[in-house]
């Protein structure tokens, strides 16, 4: 019985999938992240807390 | 900025006494939770420190430390740096100040409650989730109006992008509620009591994906989110790259909510489950030397401000114990060094590495750098502030020196085996023993950080003398409309972060995806095992006695899980099964070993035994640290509950019979008698005198359960 409900815990088709899934999604942020075409936007959002308190970034 | 783009302008002010308020709060539950904790390590040096009172004992004051330090200070700090932080991000007010302060006091009044319930013996004795039911309705209720209050604010901003601070405040709420929500899933069976409708592993797994992922969403990302903002704001540079923000938030968002059955390595435990804590808190090292090296270098170019701003002292060496803290948990989370360090002071000391050094730093820099703000005046002294660095640093790392240490110790001695395969100390207390220095220095550190805190309460008070006693509101001028994302031709990230539901719908698949697939297949256990096969369930009185167990919070120093490693079996017998817990309402398996694992303890030691080291562990073994419980012998067992208990056990399925349930409370009253009888005997025999009422008394429950402990399975 025990060796039997044991058994019913190999979820290793679960695990690889959940690596699947990680890396694809984390690929993806990588590719959001470095795109060329976002530089000056982050730089612009990099300094929001430096705006005066109540200046609004245009 | 123009009318065209954002409708006319609006001019409002910020909120800042909400922020004052936590701020304040901040400060009190600060002094309150170190010096709990101040007296829970005197506890450990010197057992009279006890005080033989029950409410003071070692059992309920822990649980009023880690839910004093992680709930009301580091819950009020992080109230405080994000109603602060947040109106100034998005431009706009609080969305609402009735929210606000609803917010406000009804987490104080929690605090409360936990306060005055936790040293009563109310506690569901699972840890930092220690809080019984109605209390933990009321977090649910008071999260909900945080949770609403920073949603509107966030719809109503007008400011279009959401900067990454906000990013982890979003993480914050929803995966806090999340977590909250499905571990205090309980059956109330008293005004101060209920039963998890998890049992056993599951409750163990459930358990600890919130207990790991409140170190997560509770003591990190508001705290990400906080350093995101306030390290610039002290340095006056901007982070050093949004870029490595933006992955840093993702990556830890999703890889964390997997790791937390590294609390559980080599229990238990499925396998699968354990490789996969094990190996996502591996990958979080990653992220979280992102995060570090993010913050730590932007102060680049800027290096001078560490020696000469005590602010950006605190805030660096609190992210520096950050990185210190996340290359300390993956390791822990290898099996092998698990197997070392597991129920061992280590983990109390790399705990205090994150909370002291890295939420207490930070908390204090972010302090140092509000409170004059809000205030409006100037830091009355610079040098206090630095003298208080100097002291607070010198006191963790005493803290974390001796508990390394002392972590250390114990395990190398508890799995010292000769070459007989026998242990080289057979006898648990004399890992005790040697550790006992070691728990007077860390009680130095403790009270060197506290020292360092008293300095900054005068700091602070001076501080606000010094205030003008006209209060000035920060006003902010900006167009009314918040302005969508949606319509304006960003693509990629940059939309999403200008889209607050869709972003906040993602970070929420992020978490869910992990918790679903690593607890959904536990939680169907109940499918593949015939439970009748196994053993037997808690008779009346041993389920009574356990009871007490778990109100007197014997899992801080004792725990209920042999682990398959040889030195924990030739210790403490067979490793203990999934099955042996399997109707245990809430699991005790515990997390710390001060004292010996109690699984198998049944059968060990005659019930005399037990009543004398009740009554004072040191009469049997001299060098024991554990605390006096002389009250079980006056405080009656309250037989009249275990009808109603019985039946909502039999309801979530532990198969007692209708018989039982219907006669819970005669069958323990008999079970009692024959027990205090047995207990008589034994007393006459050894020529001491019987305690009143023994059949009534709740030490002889107590008995019940020990010695039934690991005497269940047998055939
Ligand atoms: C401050 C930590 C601490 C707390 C709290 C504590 N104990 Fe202990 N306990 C110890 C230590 C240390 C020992 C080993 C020395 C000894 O036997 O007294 C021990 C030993 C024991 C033993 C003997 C185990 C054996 O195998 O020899 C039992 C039984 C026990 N404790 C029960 C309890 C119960 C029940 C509670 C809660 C009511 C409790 N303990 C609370 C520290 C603690």
């Amino acid at each position: 019985m025990k060796q039997e409900a044991l058994s019913a815990f190999q979820y290793g088709d679960l695990s690889s999938f959940a690596m699947i899934l990680f890396m694809l999604t984390f690929i993806g942020f990588i590719y959001f992240a470095y795109n060329k075409h976002n530089k000056k936007f982050f730089d612009q959002m990099a300094r929001m807390p430096l705006n005066s308190d109540n200046e609004v970034e245009s | 900025m123009s009318e065209a783009t954002g409708g006319p302008l609006l001019n409002e002010t910020y909120d800042d006494k909400i922020v004052k308020a936590f701020t304040l709060a901040t400060l009190v539950f600060g002094l309150v939770a170190f010096i709990v904790g101040l007296l829970a390590a005197l506890q450990l040096a010197y057992w009279p420190f006890n005080f033989n009172l029950e409410w003071l004992t070692f059992g309920r004051i822990r649980p009023l430390h880690t839910n004093a330090a992680i709930f009301a200070f580091a819950g009020n700090a992080i109230f405080a740096g994000i109603y602060h932080s947040s109106q100034r991000l998005l431009k706009t007010r609080m969305f609402n100040d009735t929210l606000s302060w609803a917010h406000f006091w009804g987490w104080q009044a929690i605090i409360l409650a936990a306060a005055i319930s936790l040293p009563l013996g109310f506690s569901q004795s699972k840890e930092y989730a220690e809080l019984e039911w109605p209390i933990d309705i009321a977090i649910t209720v008071v999260w909900v109006i945080f949770a609403v209050n920073f949603f509107g604010t966030l719809i109503r901003r007008r400011e279009k992008h959401m900067y990454v601070a906000i990013w982890f405040y979003i993480a914050t709420i929803i995966t806090v509620a999340v977590l909250h929500i499905f571990n205090s899933l309980e059956v109330p069976v008293g005004m101060m009591q209920s039963y998890p409708v998890w049992a056993g592993i599951q409750d163990a797994l459930v358990q600890w994906w919130y207990g790991h992922n409140a170190v997560a969403f509770f003591l990190t990302t508001p705290f990400l989110g906080l350093m995101y903002y306030y390290v610039p704001k002290a340095s006056g540079r901007p982070i050093y790259s949004y870029r490595l923000s933006i992955i840093h938030f993702w990556a830890l968002v999703f890889i964390y909510i997997w790791a937390g059955p590294h609390h559980l390595l080599n229990t238990a435990l499925p396998d699968w489950a354990q490789t996969l804590g094990m190996v996502f808190s591996l990958m979080l090292w990653a992220p979280s030397w992102g995060g570090m090296i993010n913050g730590l270098l932007t102060l680049r170019g800027a290096w001078h401000l560490l020696r000469t701003d005590p602010i950006v002292k605190f805030l660096i060496t609190a992210v520096t114990f950050y990185g210190m803290s996340t290359f300390e948990g993956p390791l822990l989370s290898i099996k092998s060094v698990s197997s070392l360090a597991h129920y061992t002071d280590w983990i109390i000391g790399h705990v205090h590495g994150g909370a002291l050094g890295w939420n207490g730093f930070l908390t204090f820099g972010m302090l140092y750098f509000l409170i004059p703000k809000l205030w409006n005046t100037k830091l009355y002294s610079m040098k206090l502030a630095t003298t208080h660095f100097w002291i607070g640093l010198t006191g963790i790392l005493l803290y974390y020196i001796s508990m390394m240490a002392s972590g250390l110790t114990q395990g190398l001695m508890w799995q010292a085996i000769n070459d007989k395969g026998q242990l080289i100390y057979p006898d648990f207390v004399q890992t005790v023993t040697e550790i006992v220095p070691l728990y007077w220095v860390r009680a130095a550190g403790g009270l060197l950080f506290i020292a360092g805190f008293l300095i900054m309460l005068y700091n602070v008070y001076m501080t606000i003398q010094s205030a003008p006693a006209e209060e000035k509101a920060e006003a902010v001028t900006a167009p009314v409309h918040p302005k969508d994302g949606r319509h304006t031709g960003d693509g990629g990230h940059r939309k999403l972060e200008g889209m607050v539901i869709t972003f906040s719908i993602l970070s929420f698949l992020a978490i869910a995806v992990g918790s679903v697939i690593e607890i959904y297949p536990t939680l169907s256990l109940h499918k593949y095992i015939d439970k009748n096969a196994m053993v037997e369930p808690w008779t009346p009185l041993e389920q009574a006695g356990r009871d007490i167990y778990v109100k007197e919070g014997c899992y801080v120093c004792h725990s209920q899980m042999i682990r398959k490693l040889p030195f924990d079996v030739i210790r403490f017998g067979e490793a203990s099964t999934i099955e042996e817990s399997i109707y245990n309402r809430p699991f005790q398996w515990g997390s710390k070993r001060t004292g010996p694992d109690l699984a198998r303890v049944g059968g060990k030691y005659p019930h005399l035994w037990h009543l004398r080291h009740m009554n004072n562990p040191r009469d049997l073994v001299e060098a024991s640290l554990m605390p006096r419980y002389p009250w079980l012998e006056k405080k009656k067992i309250d037989f009249y509950s275990l009808r109603r208990k019985f039946s909502v056990m039999q309801s979530l399925g532990v198969p007692y019979g209708d018989e039982t349930v219907a006669n819970a409370d005669k069958i323990a009253e008999e079970e009692a008698i024959t027990l205090a009888a047995e207990l008589t005997k034994e007393i006459q025999a050894a020529g001491g005198s019987v305690p009143e009422n023994l059949e009534r008394t709740q030490i002889t429950a107590l008995i019940a359960y020990l010695q039934a402990l690991g005497q269940k399975g047998k055939k």
